[in-house]
């Protein structure tokens, strides 16, 4: 509906709420809160870094970046994001050419099965990765068992090498189902009929992939990549317990965590922030227009090639072998959680529920859970009504500042959860706001950080809704004499209400499991979120407390298992558009 | 320039709903260098058997030849055709000059003979200039002309063209109509061109076949296919058609409920038969029943004007007869029109009237 028709339009039954200023509070609702809790935290965050004595100083930066071990830790973890952003496209992209080339029984089991692996925070998942890949961990003592290892005469080999390839399977065995769905969107995005006019012109399988196929899906790959990069750039809670700590991150976090941060590590802050935002600037305006989305849409239907028995059985294998190593640590948590003994066996010869049972008999777990429930809750809440009222008015109305509204929802993406929380320790460490600072009662802030960094899924998961409901079918029920506030109560509601919910019940899930916010944020037991329970547990060094952080993590799983599948229950194939870049 | 030869294909694809059959046992002998013309509605499969000659989609029976070779089994890049989409299929993330060069990129051929092919078939096209463009730098009979010099820039022995000038707009697709005919046949390659317009099907193909429902229902040439339809379906198909049933009385005589009508004996079937008749409108004269002039050549059947249509250049009755209401078009002139209600004669010739059998 345009602007003038509204304005002509006899106001009898629309009296009182006029939609545009309506509309422009809701924004300045929104932009308000981002601005305060994105923003100015960040900002802030950067400023200590340039600040000596009230005053601009590029002191701490040059100390810091000439700085001989900050220069290592860099490299190092540009090295591992690289190494796992790679690793993540080698084990993402053959299925997802197979799907999208193929049919064969099961790949819609198979498929939903491949993005399991994002249910774990793997940081829980390394606990048990030392158990089985460790010198003296099962799966050596497994190739002892089949005699490929002999434990006794030589070194047996040391799967994780040292901490890095740990740290590298772990995230990528992690976040490659990320890079699955965005290469999956990409190929489902290419006309058939570029590949076959490719085919056509004499181009073999190979080539037609290299010159045409690949670089139409490109823009989709690196945009999926750099989510990857950045996220595995600046995660702490794998390394930390891999202990592979030479790292950018975890020298942030340990400086965090204590009560007189140096200005130098806000230095550092600052340049994690400006590799990750422009490699989101990057991902998302440069390489990520599509050339393909410029083009007409696809003129015919793919034609997939029906596989035979054999066929069928490899792509069983392919899918298996990723579904099997994404979930070994899945698998090696649960083992652990419900261990008794498991001391030189490759599965635990005793079995006990005695874990996790004390978890609930704990009040210090049980504190834990409930606090990460309400974190949870109200961020969800926080969420869903400030996602859906953007995605309201980016997609639906032509407000000035949807743009802008857009871009700053949008952002948290291109803030690692690690950044927004030196934003809020910087504002809340000292000074006035000391009382919700991570030392005080991190309640507020923690839920903030949490609504902060989940906005885009809710606002992306509610646009995807709108987007497909025609305006029209609101405009006929305003032109029967439906008010607007009633039109999108009583018609577009109920249908986008799966999208709302699905976003939600992510957002919950998601915040049920974060890290990096999770462990700098809270530093008083008494508030302490799963998630850090879990950390302070599996690095207590306590025997007992690996399989009680591993029963933790048993029920975050369960719990974000379970919301997930709700989630796509209810938005089936649409889950994927909130994962894509 | 290769003939090709297509011998029982079918083509049947699973979906849900069960089997569904897209070409059922097709038959065809293109000639060396005929432009053929593959004409029917949408879903008649005859994309499909444009896809089965390029080796896009494998046909579940039959063979493919070329030049009397099976081609059936080879693999689409190996069989020296080129196709121009429906929608083009330009890769966006490629220039013009790549896009026109990959044929010869893919037969390994150097840089310069590549650059000389793409320039030359850019030109032919008359798009000299624009090879540093990308594909959404272009309108779309732009895209139109580098789709079809990229097809011809590849020397293919055989050129596919599925529906090519569907997306334009209606007075650059007649302007292309010859313009497109000239470059094919020019370049020498057997052309295969899928089209549901009848139009250009009738004004640019050396042979054509009609297809209906999966089948091949006839093959000729365009005036062939269009005065001597071999069915109800390919009369009204192509153009408008009139049609009346009757029992032929020999001697070259059909009787219908309207009137004894006249056809050639040597396409008449013999005395008895059941057969239908088919009259296109502009092969019936008009005439108001007072003032028609005697012709002892041609059948008279009597008529009433129903209502009737100016169309431009064209003036359309509507007539009722015994039975059933016949079009007839004339050229409107600037005199007065005959006034509904008025009784007419329809004059029809044997050679306009086509017999159309067991239909």
């Amino acid at each position: 509906m345009s602007r003038s028709t509204k304005s002509n339009w006899p106001p009898r039954w629309t009296a009182g709420l006029t939609a545009r200023p309506a509309a422009l509070s809701i924004e300045a609702v929104i932009l308000a809160f981002l601005i305060a809790f994105l923003v100015v935290p960040v900002l802030l965050a950067i400023a200590r870094g340039f600040l000596e004595g009230g005053r601009f100083s590029l002191y701490w930066f040059a100390t810091t970046m000439t700085d001989r071990v900050v220069v290592r830790q860099m490299t190092n973890s540009v090295a591992l994001a690289t190494l796992t952003t790679a690793a993540s496209l080698v084990i993402a992209l053959p299925p997802a050419l197979l799907r999208a080339r193929c049919s064969f029984r099961g790949q819609g089991v198979l498929g939903m099965l491949l993005l399991v692996p994002m249910i774990l925070p793997p940081f829980v998942g390394a606990i048990s990765m030392r158990r089985l890949f460790s010198q003296f961990g099962a799966v050596n003592l497994l190739l002892e068992h089949v005699g490929i290892v002999d434990l006794a005469a030589h070194r047996p080999p040391d799967w994780l090498g040292g901490g890095l390839a740990g740290v590298v399977a772990m995230q990528a065995l992690h976040l490659f189902p990320i890079l699955y769905l965005n290469a999956s969107a990409a190929l489902a995005n290419v006309d058939p009929a570029y590949a076959q006019a490719a085919r056509n012109l004499g181009a073999g399988p190979w080539q037609t992939f290299r010159r045409v196929t690949l670089p139409l899906m490109r823009p989709g790959l690196f945009a999926g990549g750099t989510i990857v990069f950045i996220w595995s750039l600046t995660d702490v809670g794998t390394p930390l317990i891999l202990g592979y700590q030479d790292l950018v991150p975890v020298t942030i976090f340990k400086e965090l965590a204590k009560s007189d941060t140096s200005p130098g590590i806000y230095s550092l802050v600052f340049v994690m922030l400006s590799a990750s935002v422009t490699l989101y600037v990057l991902g998302k305006f440069l390489f990520g227009r599509s050339a393909a989305a410029d083009s007409a849409k696809a003129s015919i239907a793919s034609e997939l090639r029906k596989l035979g028995p054999a066929g069928t059985l490899l792509a069983w294998l392919l899918f298996g072998a990723i579904i099997g190593l994404a979930l070994l640590p899945h698998a090696g948590v649960v083992l652990t959680a419900f261990s008794a003994r498991w001391v030189n066996t490759v599965v635990p010869s005793e079995w006990t529920m005695q874990h996790l049972w004390f978890v609930f008999e704990r009040s210090q777990t049980v504190h834990s859970i409930l606090n990460s429930l309400r974190y949870a809750g109200v961020s969800t809440a926080v969420d869903v009504a400030v996602g859906a009222a953007a995605a309201w008015l980016i997609v639906r109305t032509r407000v000035a500042g949807a743009g802008l509204l857009d871009g700053l929802t949008m952002l948290p993406l291109a803030v690692p959860g690690l950044i927004l929380a030196a934003g809020y320790v910087a504002m809340t460490a000292t000074g006035a706001l000391k009382g919700i600072g991570p030392r005080g009662n991190p309640f507020l802030i923690l839920v903030i950080a949490y609504s902060v960094r989940r906005l885009p899924f809710v606002v992306r998961g509610v646009s995807a809704g709108l987007q497909q409901i025609p305006v029209s079918l609101e405009e006929a029920a305003r032109n029967l004499g439906a008010s607007k506030a009633r039109s999108m109560l009583g018609v577009t509601a109920p249908l986008i209400a799966a999208n709302i919910v699905a976003a939600g019940a992510l957002t919950f899930a998601f915040a049920v499991l974060e890290v990096s916010d999770s462990l700098i944020l809270a530093q008083r037991p008494s508030y302490y979120p799963i998630t850090k329970e879990i950390y302070t547990q599996a690095t207590s060094g306590n025997p007992d407390a690996a399989n009680i952080a591993a029963a933790l993590g048993v029920l975050g799983m369960v719990l974000l298992g379970g919301t997930l599948a709700a989630a796509s229950a209810l938005l089936g194939r649409r889950l994927g558009a909130i994962f894509r870049a | 320039m290769i003939d090709i030869k297509l011998q029982d294909i079918s083509r049947i694809y699973e979906t849900p709903s069960g089997p569904v059959t897209a070409v059922d046992g097709a038959n065809l002998a293109i000639e060396p260098g005929e432009f053929f013309f593959l004409l029917g509605p949408s879903g008649c499969g005859k994309t499909t058997l444009l896809r089965i000659v390029a080796g896009l989609v494998t046909p579940s029976a039959g063979l493919v030849f070329f030049g009397g070779q099976d081609v059936t089994e080879l693999g689409v890049e190996h069989r020296g055709t080129a196709m121009v989409f429906q929608n083009y299929a330009l890769w966006p993330h490629m220039t013009v000059r790549q896009n026109v060069e990959f044929g010869p990129r893919m037969q390994g051929l150097d840089r310069a003979t590549r650059r000389r092919l793409a320039q030359e078939n850019l030109s032919l096209v008359e798009m000299s200039g624009m090879e540093a463009r990308k594909p959404n730098q272009l309108s779309g009979g732009q895209q139109q002309r580098v789709a079809l010099a990229r097809a011809l820039a590849a020397r293919p022995r055989c050129l596919l063209l599925d529906e090519p000038l569907s997306n334009l707009d209606a007075r650059l697709r007649l302007h292309m109509r010859g313009e497109l005919r000239r470059l094919v046949k020019s370049s020498g390659a057997t052309g295969i061109y899928v089209t549901h317009d009848q139009k250009e099907a009738l004004s640019m193909a050396d042979r054509m076949a009609v297809m209906n429902a999966g089948r091949i229902v006839q093959v000729g040439g365009p005036e062939e296919v269009y005065n001597r339809p071999a069915s109800r379906f390919v009369a009204d198909f192509l153009g408008e058609a009139n049609f009346i049933d009757g029992r032929v009385i020999g001697g070259g005589r059909v009787e219908t409920p309207a009137a004894t009508l006249m056809i050639l004996p040597e396409n008449g079937p013999p005395p008895g038969a059941n057969v239908t008749c088919c009259v296109r409108p502009e092969r019936i004269g008009i005439f108001p029943a007072a003032a028609a002039p005697r012709d002892p050549s041609a059948a008279s059947v009597p008529a009433v004007v129903e209502n009737h249509t100016y169309l431009g250049e064209l003036r359309q009755y509507a007539c009722r007869l015994a039975g059933t209401v016949w079009k007839v078009s004339v050229l409107a002139d600037r005199g007065a029109a005959i006034p509904p209600g008025t009784p007419v004669v329809l004059r029809v010739a044997p050679r306009d009237v086509a017999v159309l059998v067991g239909d």
